[in-house]
């Protein structure tokens, strides 16, 4: 073994994972996160698969509005487009563009809050007698209103720190959430593909 | 110079009353909007009762205790656009002129968490011994006495959940945190607000698990099973918050230890370099991050099926049990080696610093703990073999589990490896050490009897299980957890343990530990079913074996407790800066560790074991000789 370092380093001053770690956590969350929505998808193919007692999708209850459904999907894909713009400027250096792409994304964030809270509002399924089927689209859907919340705060405080310039948006950071926000959108039309179609 | 303390940090100073304030503060609220508004939502017809109020109640509380710790002040400041932390308000933050106040506030310094994590632990090992203590005094005699069926249930659900929320952080808890930023060189975790939430939502937990003796307790035991789970009493929603806040912890901490690990290591530190802790700790956090949303997944479920009438669990509505069984276990299992992969490293870590030879076969040792790790995410049905699971796929899950001894088994090797021809020293940790083989061998051999489907179906939901787990928990973690106390505690707080009063604590507990549980395997075999207050009269004896050999055992742990909270309080006899001549990074920074760990990073350049040549793993530049306090 020499005795010479093998970095040849000899001077370090810290060793801030910085930006890196914030992508690579960004990635593992969207790891377990893919645990929890396996596990919600189990769920889903176990009881449909085995209808205990017929009572999977009882005759009488219906699927979430279509429409109401598709446009809580087109608001995410907005916000996801918006999300990719701000990504691409702040890599490129084009901070005349960021700020408006973050209020549009912000705005679109809140719509795809509020319509999929609508949404959710317009099941009305008695949830004791109405099948397992209702049981799991409306957890299903609680979850994701959950995390678009979630991420949704996290863009408003990128929003405020770039805006008021207390601290600008990073590639990082733009990244990251852009990240997680492509990541609920798709888990988003996966969901609705099952709930409208593998009823 | 220095400003005058802001408002955040003079509350910030009052953390911990105020987070108890919050705390009744949003149980208050909840309690009042999930009795009322909630139904009323509902119409006046509804029938969802008042598990909306308890479990909204338990939620906001949670919301509110961490509110009074401060933890909602960065988010918020955020939110607002406000400026980042300053410099001085970050030094605060990370306790870096707190004294012994900033044990009981939110904290980032990864050392003070650490400790925090080891009082926690050793209080709930407290609570949950005693437990057990309630436990085997009832089964003194056939028929029931202290308690009643449904009390005694409540009593084992208690003890088993406290026990498990317990060895779910008993090593990363407190030497993960502690160590592990070290150990990889540098000066604090990924995410240090974070690090501190995962810590500071365990006593919300176990306070919000403990509650349910006020509210009927619960029937299930620590697996929450349905549809029993779905009929219990209001007692059944404190365990599922408690343990929804076990799970979160669970699967933050091991994202943020990931991400550190594998992120944030000093120049030189390749993984190749890493101490086999740190990989140990690595591989745990993958199952703790991979493996909690699970839980997560089916609390939620539970929740919904209690507050708003749905049927996930309940057969008469379409639901079936095996969900919950299936998420459960497919948690619950990984979740045994979230206890024991951080206690192989704590042991392998230890092992060449006692034979003072490298540790034998370093890559086929993290190759054997990866493989456990992979392997434990396809195993765990073996838990459902007698619930109904289709005969065609018993083998599967029958050879994958047995498949796990493979991996286990190298560890074994890798320790005899390390052993063979040494020159060992037989200090008290080397004995919890050797006291942890014996065991965690008897748990592995009789894990085998379970994973085998004909004598699964013979000995499943009886004491040989239930002995089987407490060798491999008990007899495995904790004491590789009380060899860890021993081995770090002059590192962590400076002060030394009396050698001969604690050689002596070590064949107390090992031999009533064996006694205790050898008389329960036997039990076991005899056909006595576990969770059940009475049992046959020709059991007697044994069982009355079982609770003397516990009383004993109870005492030893105390004892362990006592030597601990004497030396460090009381006597506070100053240890050397390396008393075992370790060449650890660890072991190389000064006796208390600075607040940012280093003055200049270290350069590693070896692993830490060579103890061949005694050179160290890592420069550290002139200032810091190895062996400094030997």
């Amino acid at each position: 073994m020499s005795d010479a370092s093998p970095t040849g380093l000899t001077v370090i001053d810290d060793a801030k994972g910085g930006g890196r770690t914030l992508v690579f956590t960004s990635r593992l969350v969207m790891a377990a996160n893919t645990t929890l929505q396996l596990s919600l998808l189990f769920a889903f193919l176990y009881l449909r698969a085995n209808n205990f007692g017929g009572m999977w999708h009882p005759s009488g209850i219906g699927t979430p509005p279509q429409v109401l459904a598709l446009i809580s999907l087109a608001f995410p894909l907005i916000t996801l487009f918006a999300l990719w713009a701000v990504w691409s400027a702040v890599s490129k250096a084009r901070d005349s563009s960021v700020s408006g792409l973050l209020w549009l994304a912000l705005f679109e964030a809140v719509l795809t809050g509020a319509v999929r809270i609508l949404l959710m509002y317009q099941f009305n399924w008695e949830l004791d007698s109405a099948g397992t089927y209702a049981a799991i689209s409306t957890l299903w859907y609680a979850v994701l209103l959950g995390e678009f919340i979630l991420v949704g705060l996290w863009l408003l405080s990128l929003v405020m720190g770039h805006v008021r310039r207390t601290d600008p948006l990073s590639p990082a950071h733009a990244r990251a959430i852009l990240d997680q926000w492509a990541y609920i959108t798709g888990v988003s039309i996966v969901v609705y593909l099952l709930i409208q179609y593998v009823k | 110079m220095s400003t005058p303390p802001t408002l955040a940090r003079r509350l910030n100073e009052w953390g911990l009353p105020l987070g108890i304030v919050g705390m009744v503060i949003g149980f208050l609220i909840g309690f009042a909007v999930g009795t009322h508004a909630i139904p009323y939502s509902f119409g006046e017809d509804n029938s969802l009762g008042s598990d909306p109020g308890i479990l909204l109640g338990y939620a906001l509380s949670v919301v509110g205790f961490l509110a009074g710790m401060g933890f909602l002040n960065y988010p918020i400041g955020r939110l607002l656009g406000a400026k980042r932390p300053s410099e001085e308000d970050n030094a605060y933050i990370h306790g870096e002129s707190g004294g012994l106040s900033r044990y009981f506030r939110m904290t980032t310094d990864h050392k003070v968490i650490g400790l925090q994590y080891l009082v926690m632990i050793l209080a709930f090992l407290f609570i949950g011994g005693l437990g057990a203590m309630f436990i085997r005094t009832e089964l003194l005699t056939p028929s029931p006495t202290i308690a009643t069926a449904q009390s005694y249930l409540t009593l084992v659900g208690l003890h088993s959940t406290l026990m498990i929320f317990m060895a779910s952080a008993a090593i990363i808890g407190p030497f993960g945190n502690y160590f592990v930023p070290i150990m990889i060189g540098t000066r604090n975790m990924a995410f240090p607000r974070l690090e501190a939430l995962t810590f500071w939502l365990l006593p919300p937990a176990g306070i919000i698990l403990l509650s349910t003796v006020f509210l009927g307790g619960f029937t299930t035991g620590w697996t929450g099973y349905a549809p029993l789970a779905d009929q219990n009493v209001l007692g059944m929603d404190s365990y599922l918050i408690g343990f929804a806040l076990i799970g979160i912890s669970i699967g933050l901490s091991g994202v943020n230890m990931i991400a550190t690990i594998l992120t944030m290591r000093a120049p030189g530190m390749a993984l190749s370099r890493m101490p086999i802790f740190v990989w140990s700790v690595l591989v745990t956090s993958f199952l703790g991050a991979l493996a909690a949303p699970a839980l997560i997944a089916a609390v939620m479920m539970e929740v919904f099926d209690r507050s708003y009438q749905t049927t996930f669990f309940v057969p008469a509505g379409g639901g079936s049990p095996y969900l919950w069984e299936n998420l459960f276990w497919f948690f619950g299992h990984p979740e045994v080696y979230i206890f024991v992969v951080p206690a192989f490293g704590l042991i392998m870590e230890m092992l060449p610093v006692f034979t003072r030879r490298p540790l034998w076969g370093y890559r086929v040792a993290v190759g054997g703990m990866v493989g456990i790790g992979l392997l434990s995410f396809v195993v765990w049905q073996h838990h459902l073999f007698v619930s109904g699971l289709a005969p065609s796929l018993r083998p599967f899950y029958m050879f994958s589990t047995e498949l796990i001894s493979v991996p286990t088994g190298i560890i074994y090797l890798v320790a005899l490896g390390t052993l063979w021809r040494a020159r060992t020293r037989f200090t008290t940790p080397m004995l919890f050490i050797f006291g942890f083989f014996f065991n965690f061998l008897i748990g592995g051999f009789t894990g085998v009897f379970l994973s085998d489907v004909p004598s699964d179906f013979t000995l499943h939901a009886s004491y040989f299980v239930q002995a089987h787990f407490h060798y491999t928990i008990m007899g495995g973690e904790v004491f590789a957890l009380m060899a860890a106390i021993v081995y770090y505690l002059p590192k962590m707080t400076g002060r030394t343990m009396d050698i001969r009063l604690l050689r002596f604590q070590f064949w107390a507990v090992f031999i009533t530990f064996n006694g205790t549980f050898i008389s329960l395997i036997s039990v076991g075999i005899l056909g006595m079913p576990r969770r059940v207050i009475s049992y046959a009269a020709y059991l007697q004896p044994l069982n009355v074996s079982a609770t003397v050999f516990a009383y004993g055992l109870g005492l030893s742990m105390t004892l362990f407790l006592g030597i601990l909270l004497w030396e460090v309080f009381i006597k506070q006899r100053v240890a050397a800066a390396n008393p075992w001549e370790s060449l650890g990074v660890e072991w190389q920074v000064p006796t208390p560790v600075p607040t940012f760990n280093f003055d200049r990073l270290p350069v590693s350049w070896s692993l830490p074991y060579d103890y061949d040549t005694g050179k160290p793993a890592a420069d550290f530049g002139p200032a810091v000789p190895a062996f400094s306090g030997a």
